[in-house]
């Protein structure tokens, strides 16, 4: 219990530094959740009410409604002037749009008839939807100039004008979900530095030679020291992951709690916590850090695992070269795994991504023993 | 008397250097042993052998009776130790520190808050039970280290040179503490390269040099194995050879030395040897400063053997 709570005292001591990067993570959440937001509004704000009247039953001004109903929200209420200008004027729509009869055939031919769009002069975007319309018949036309027919034309124009629209819309979609994929996929950069920067001062005290040497003329058994070390530094990981956990959770909302991707998704900070606790674990056997050691290596270990492994810049934008390098780290099968997970690849992939984070603490644990046997027999 | 530490024929290398040369040496219970000897003598890796925080490559030692090794937990247990160097933890604090070390050999929590006040009042640290190592001067680091060290009470305590770079006042303070921890019944282990502490706390002194040992006995008893019994010291700017050569042949010199403006003359034996110098400089019309006589002190033992200083 001594060395338990002597254990928890140091940690105690750089609290202040543990929950700055308890907060750097909390700042990059709010940050993610409120440009998710803003973005989503932008694209609502993009979506106007309008009515469209259809007096002609031509194919292009039929393709012409189907156009304008995907990118706003459009009745067709056949309404008088006053009745329009009412509802304008109260902002309940934002144009009112009228098809006359004959613009198919002048389409085809002249186009000096065109839709008549009223809307309130004091409001500018009203312009917005007449521009959208001159801008798709221009498209239409020029397409059909090529040859192709007038299907073929829309359809070209679906794809390629206002890609905002649709492209948006998808991604606001994927978006929206992944609020919750791209803070967990941020944790380990926040876990590592607060593991790093809790457990490393521990031991590099606890190692440093004259107390080391102190300790041992007390007479306690080496085991016993490192048997309540091991125990310590398990508490310490496990609530350093319920709080990094917590902060993913409550951002991702009660939707994802425990569902069968929010277990994954805790499995995998699991086997990143214990990776990085074996981590540390090697280092403080082959260093003896002072203060300023500690913070370095952190910010190095911190910053270069993520970087390297996809925390940071997702996976696919790494060079090749970056990615042999960041295999190496846990950080890289995190976040694979992370991927897998949100993608919901089937479970074996996602299952080899924890092993490999197990197994690469293993090793790093194991290299630590190594230099500190082979130093101790020197 | 029963015996608390035996060393026997300890030999310790550390590659070509030999620190420890053949050295054997017993303590009594009650004692407070001095080990004396100049930096690099083997001092702290003697201490390090007996407590089994070093290997040797040859000897025994023997504590409270029984053969010490490096398995020897219970032994441990029965010993203090207060190093060379302070070794506490500046995360924790003055209170947390000797708690924690006391928490080492203690393990009833009642007992050891006892302990801990105990040794918070003995090196007068109460009033600064909540502060942080880093805010202690050095002279009182110096009391935290003690405190660590024996406030569990132990039976046998082993002090490495604790007074080094502390001022003269702490120094005092530390010396009456062992004092006094040896009055409560502890013996006593002190190492120092100054020969004034030691006889001045010592009931017994080991001077070693290079690795084993000098001489040994109390500091008067060491003091009579020599030929020196008094010095005669001036302070003079300025001497001819022809007079250091007339000052030899006083009564019972037997060696002056001038150097650094300090003129030494050294006697075995004789009376009033002090009005015999100050005949022969009125004599001779020689300016002095200073003159004073001084009895031999453990620095002349050691130079008799070595022939060379204590003090580099
Ligand atoms: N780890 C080591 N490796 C090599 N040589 C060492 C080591 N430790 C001590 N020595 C050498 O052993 C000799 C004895 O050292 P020791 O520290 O025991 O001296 P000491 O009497 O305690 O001196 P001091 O008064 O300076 O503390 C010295 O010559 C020292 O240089
Ligand atoms: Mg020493």
């Amino acid at each position: 219990m001594l060395l338990y709570k002597a254990f928890f005292k140091i940690v105690k001591k750089n609290l202040p530094m543990i929950l700055m990067y308890v907060s750097i993570i909390l700042m990059i959440t709010l940050i993610s959740k409120v440009s998710l937001e803003k973005s989503a509004e932008e694209r609502r704000a993009l979506k106007y009410d309008i009515i469209v009247e259809n007096k002609d039953d031509s194919e292009i001004s039929k393709e012409l409604c189907t156009y304008l109903s995907k990118i706003h929200n459009v009745t067709d209420k056949k309404l008088t002037r006053d009745q329009i200008k009412e509802k304008i004027f109260y902002e309940e729509i934002l144009s009112y749009i009228v098809i006359p009869k004959g613009f198919g055939d002048s389409f085809e031919t002249d186009g000096d008839l065109k839709p008549e769009s009223l809307y309130d002069e004091n409001m500018p975007v009203g312009m917005s939807v007449n521009m959208q319309i001159n801008t798709w018949l221009n498209s239409v036309k020029n397409y059909q100039k090529l040859g192709l027919s007038l299907k073929e034309s829309v359809e070209k124009c679906d794809e390629t004008l206002n890609p905002d629209s649709y492209v948006h819309l998808e991604t606001s979609k994927k978006n929206e979900k992944s609020l919750t994929e791209s803070v967990f996929n941020y944790l380990p950069y926040g876990i590592l530095s607060a593991i790093l920067l809790s457990i490393l001062p521990v031991f590099s005290s606890f190692n440093e030679e004259k107390k080391n040497q102190r300790i041992l003329a007390a007479g306690l058994p080496a085991t016993k020291r490192n048997l309540y070390f091991a125990l310590a530094s398990i508490s310490l990981a496990m609530i350093l992951l319920i709080v990094f956990d917590a902060i993913g959770s409550i951002a991702g909302g009660p939707e994802i709690m425990f569902t069968k991707t929010w277990w994954f998704v805790i499995l995998n900070t699991l086997c990143y916590v214990i990776c990085a606790s074996l981590l540390a674990l090697m280092i403080s056997n082959i260093f003896n850090l002072n203060n300023t050691g500690v913070s370095i290596v952190t910010n190095i270990v911190g910053l270069g695992f993520s970087f390297l492994g996809g925390t940071f810049v997702p996976l696919e934008y790494l060079g090749d070269e970056a990615k042999i390098i960041g295999k190496f780290t846990p950080n890289y099968w995190y976040s694979t795994a992370n991927d897998y997970i949100f993608q919901g690849k089937n479970m074996s992939n996602i299952l080899l991504c924890f092993g490999l984070q197990l197994i690469i603490g293993v090793a790093l644990f194991c290299v630590g023993l190594t230099v500190a046997k082979v130093r101790k027999k020197a | 008397m029963e015996e608390i530490v035996r060393v026997n024929n300890l030999v310790k290398r550390y590659k070509d250097l030999i620190a420890l040369d053949n050295f054997s040496f017993s303590i009594k219970k009650g004692e407070i042993f001095g080990l004396l000897g100049p930096n690099g003598s083997g001092k702290s890796t003697t201490i390090n052998c007996i407590l089994s925080l070093l290997t040797y490559d040859k000897g025994e030692v023997y504590l409270f009776g029984e053969k010490m090794n490096v398995n020897r937990n219970d032994i441990k247990k029965r010993i203090g130790l207060i190093g060379q160097n302070v070794a506490v933890f500046n995360e924790l604090s003055v209170y947390e520190n000797i708690d924690f070390f006391c928490g080492l050999y203690i393990n009833d929590k009642a007992t050891r808050r006892k302990y801990v006040e105990d040794a918070l009042e003995f090196t007068g640290l109460n009033d600064y039970r909540k502060k942080s190592p880093k805010k202690l001067s050095g002279g009182l680091i110096r009391r935290l280290n003690i405190a660590c060290g024996i406030a569990h009470k132990p039976e046998l305590i082993i002090f490495d040179e604790p007074t080094v770079a502390v001022d003269p006042q702490s120094r005092n303070n530390i010396l009456e503490g062992i004092k006094d921890l040896n009055k409560n019944g502890a013996t006593v282990i002190y190492t120092s390269h100054y020969m004034e502490e030691v006889e001045e706390i010592c009931s017994r002194i080991l001077i070693m040099d290079k690795g084993h040992e000098i001489c040994q006995g109390t500091a008067d008893e060491l003091k009579g194995q020599i030929k020196n019994t008094e010095n005669v010291i001036l302070n003079v700017k300025y001497i001819d050879e022809s007079d250091l050569e007339g000052l030899k042949k006083i009564h019972h010199v037997y060696s002056v030395k001038y150097a650094d403006k300090v003129l030494t003359i050294r006697f075995s034996g004789g009376k009033h040897n002090i009005s015999h110098v100050l005949d022969y400089i009125s004599e001779h019309s020689i300016n002095y400063e200073r003159i004073y006589s001084e009895l031999p002190t453990l620095n002349d033992v050691f130079l008799e053997i070595t022939g060379k200083e204590l003090r580099d």
